[in-house]
């Protein structure tokens, strides 16, 4: 999944994209409000993360603007502010969740981790297709029974993919979901990654192929036959 | 101290009470006379007629011989049934004729007769309590003169005077009860307003600030205190808002570093091994940040309530600013801010100099800070009543900025990103200049192209 993270304290935003990443998380950062609001214009991000006194546009003006433009991505609200009207507030606006710093990074992420389970319309944190079994909250992928080692960016396009089963994803929304800005929109990396993924969970010979190839389109993961 | 209520109950109802009485007692005399001159006018009358009855009849001899005109006269009805009655005697004292009323008993007689009426009470051997009016009547012929006395009872009089008197005090006691009623219905409903400008105050608090009494509707007496109330409501209001400001400012202060003091010693921990030393020198100075800004609260705390630990001697400013103005010269160099100095050697006061030093430094300090690279901070000191002014350019402020400047931890940034500073150096400075009996004022004014002009200024009513 791709997040945006709108934070103006340097010293806070360089931490917490540190956890994210290594959650799994393709994160886009910065410190102005202006520049989130051009960003969310831009990407279709899954959660964004939303500080509330920002430089450039505050972060009660940049999540009217998304509302107003019909950007129905879950944000959180991410401030020192904890004054019950200022949660009303950004709450009525149409925030999906509010946390005060300072935070415990766990709960962050666990917060995170469901405002992107509820923009694909899921409770469990569990992802299952035919023998394999994906757990969000565990950060943890078994077949069979055997857990499957796999490193946050294929963790991450499996998510993405088992939350789209039965969809065809193609590569620009994996791009745009699984990797940051910093990845060339020029390279192979999609394909590589998912060849990486067959390879991983194909635990032996006999392992049913779950992702599929759509000739022009992309991929799909389906239940095996 | 009694109610309000209470002290007009306790000097109206008696006062009330004395009016009353007052005034029955003046009715009750004035019958009294009135019934008086009318018993003596009747008894006039009666004596008119009885002298007239007398006349009418000539003095042929003795007793019993004076007829018919006095026997016409005792024949009437009023002198058959007690209520007037008459008596005549001779020249020798002796009884000559009494009205048939009297049944042989005599009416008192005057201590002497004269040809004038003599007027006098007495008491009737039936015990009627009558008014007499005694006089000579003079006869012709050389015969010498006769005497008698008309009498009229004052049954009647006294028994109107009684009834009077009952019906006055009992309209007295009536007008009294109805009087006080009256009054302390008036009164309940006079400080009724009163009443209602207490509930409201009672049910007044923290969360009803902004609320105001409604003066309008108050009686002129007490709209003078509740306007003065409703401007300490305000000032309440005021200052309530500004320790909720500080609140929330010192939160973001203090939470923000906290908070990415916290992340960045979990992610360490969770993932050590994307920890780096880089991480462990953002913490220290992330600390240190936070030492900075409780440090700072801290010197405020101090500058607040060490009035009486100041220690004044006579100093020169000069010297003072020009060696604040060089602390702060690399810091000016750094964001291409021109330092000018203005300097009156004379300019000079009694002063604690080491709360003037806290002052001018901050001064210059958050000018040189907030000044626009390439602009200049003028800093000048008189000997006069503004003693020294700090004056940079101030594009981004506007009027509405300048009554928060000295607020502790306001920043005009209200995403607070600059991160050297906490906004704590102005208050420090206000402080220090109330303590030192100085006054801080900032004042900012339009330049010719539009951007503001701000002029903090230290000023000494000891000039």
């Amino acid at each position: 999944m791709r997040l945006l993270l709108v934070e103006d304290s340097a010293p806070l935003r360089q931490p917490v994209v540190k956890a994210l990443k290594a959650s799994g998380y393709a994160v886009d950062a910065t410190g102005d409000g202006a520049e989130g609001w051009e960003m969310t214009k831009d990407h279709d991000y899954d959660v964004i993360i939303l500080d509330i006194m920002l430089p450039g546009m505050d972060g009660h003006e940049l999540l009217r603007r998304m509302r107003a433009a019909g950007n129905e991505t879950p944000v959180l609200f991410l401030t020192a502010k904890d004054a019950i009207a200022e949660r009303v507030a950004g709450l009525r606006l149409g925030a999906d969740d509010y946390l005060t710093k300072s935070f415990a990074i766990d709960e962050l992420l666990a917060r995170v981790e469901a405002l992107g389970r509820r923009k694909y319309a899921r409770r469990s944190p569990h992802l299952v297709v035919g023998d394999l079994e994906l757990d969000q909250a565990a950060k943890t992928v078994r077949r069979r029974g055997c857990q499957i080692p796999l490193p946050p960016q294929l963790f991450a396009l499996l998510e993405y993919l088992l939350l789209r089963k039965g969809q065809v994803v193609s590569r620009t929304e994996i791009e745009e979901h699984i990797y940051d800005e910093l990845v060339s929109p020029m390279s192979n990396v999609v394909d590589t990654a998912v060849c990486a993924l067959r390879r991983a969970i194909a635990i032996t010979d006999q392992s049913a192929p779950l992702i599929h190839t759509r000739r022009g389109m992309g991929y799909v993961i389906l239940e095996p036959k | 101290m009694k109610s309000i209520r209470a002290q007009l109950l306790g000097w109206l109802l008696p006062g009330f009470v004395v009016v009353c009485v007052a005034a029955i007692l003046s009715v009750y005399f004035s019958a009294e006379k009135a019934t008086e001159a009318d018993l003596d006018a009747r008894l006039a009358r009666v004596a008119g007629a009885a002298r007239l009855a007398l006349r009418n009849q000539a003095a042929t001899g003795p007793i019993g011989t004076r007829a018919p005109g006095l026997r016409a006269f005792l024949a009437k009805e009023e002198f058959q049934s007690p209520g007037q009655y008459f008596q005549l005697w001779d020249a020798e004292g002796t009884p000559e004729r009494r009205s048939p009323n009297l049944n042989g008993a005599d009416l008192p007689r005057p201590a002497a007769f004269t040809r004038d009426a003599v007027r006098y009470d007495g008491l009737l051997t039936n015990g009627d309590r009558v008014r007499l009016s005694a006089m000579q009547y003079p006869q012709s012929g050389g015969h010498p003169p006769l005497a008698f006395a008309v009498a009229l009872s004052r049954v009647e009089g006294d028994a109107q005077l009684s009834q009077l008197l009952s019906d006055l005090i009992l309209g007295g006691v009536a007008c009294c009860a109805v009087l006080c009623l009256l009054l302390v219905l008036a009164l309940r409903f006079a400080l009724r307003p009163l009443a209602h400008v207490g509930e409201q105050a009672a049910a007044m608090g923290t969360a009803s600030l902004h609320e105001r009494f409604a003066v309008e509707a108050l009686p002129d007496e007490i709209r003078p205190i509740v306007a003065r109330l409703n401007d300490l409501m305000a000032r309440l209001e005021e200052g309530f808002e500004r320790e909720r400001r500080f609140s929330g400012y010192l939160a973001h202060e203090l939470r923000t570093p906290l908070a990415a003091i916290r992340s960045t010693s979990e992610v360490a921990l969770k993932w050590p091994e994307q920890a780096s030393s880089a991480d462990h020198a953002e913490i220290a100075q992330l600390a240190a940040r936070l030492q900075q800004t409780v440090d700072g609260l801290l010197v405020l705390a101090q500058a607040e309530t060490l009035s009486t630990e100041i220690v004044r001697e006579e100093m020169a400013l000069r010297p003072l600013v020009e060696e604040c103005v060089a602390l702060h010269a690399e810091r000016a160099r750094e964001r291409e801010v021109t330092l000018t100095a203005q300097l009156d050697a004379a300019a000079g006061l009694q002063t604690d100099a080491r709360l003037l030093t806290i002052i001018v430094t901050n001064l210059i300090a958050n000018a040189v800070e907030h000044a626009p690279p390439r602009s200049e901070v003028t800093i000048a000191c008189h000997a006069a009543d503004r003693l020294f002014e700090v004056i940079n350019a101030a594009p981004s402020l506007t009027a509405e900025d300048v009554p928060h400047l000295f607020e502790r931890l306001w920043r005009k940034d209200a995403a607070r990103s600059d991160e050297s500073h906490a906004g704590l150096g102005l208050s420090l400075a206000q402080s220090c200049a109330q303590a030192l009996g100085l006054t801080l004022t900032a004042e900012l004014t339009a330049e010719l192209d539009a951007s503001g002009l701000l002029t903090v200024s230290v000023t000494s009513p000891q000039k």
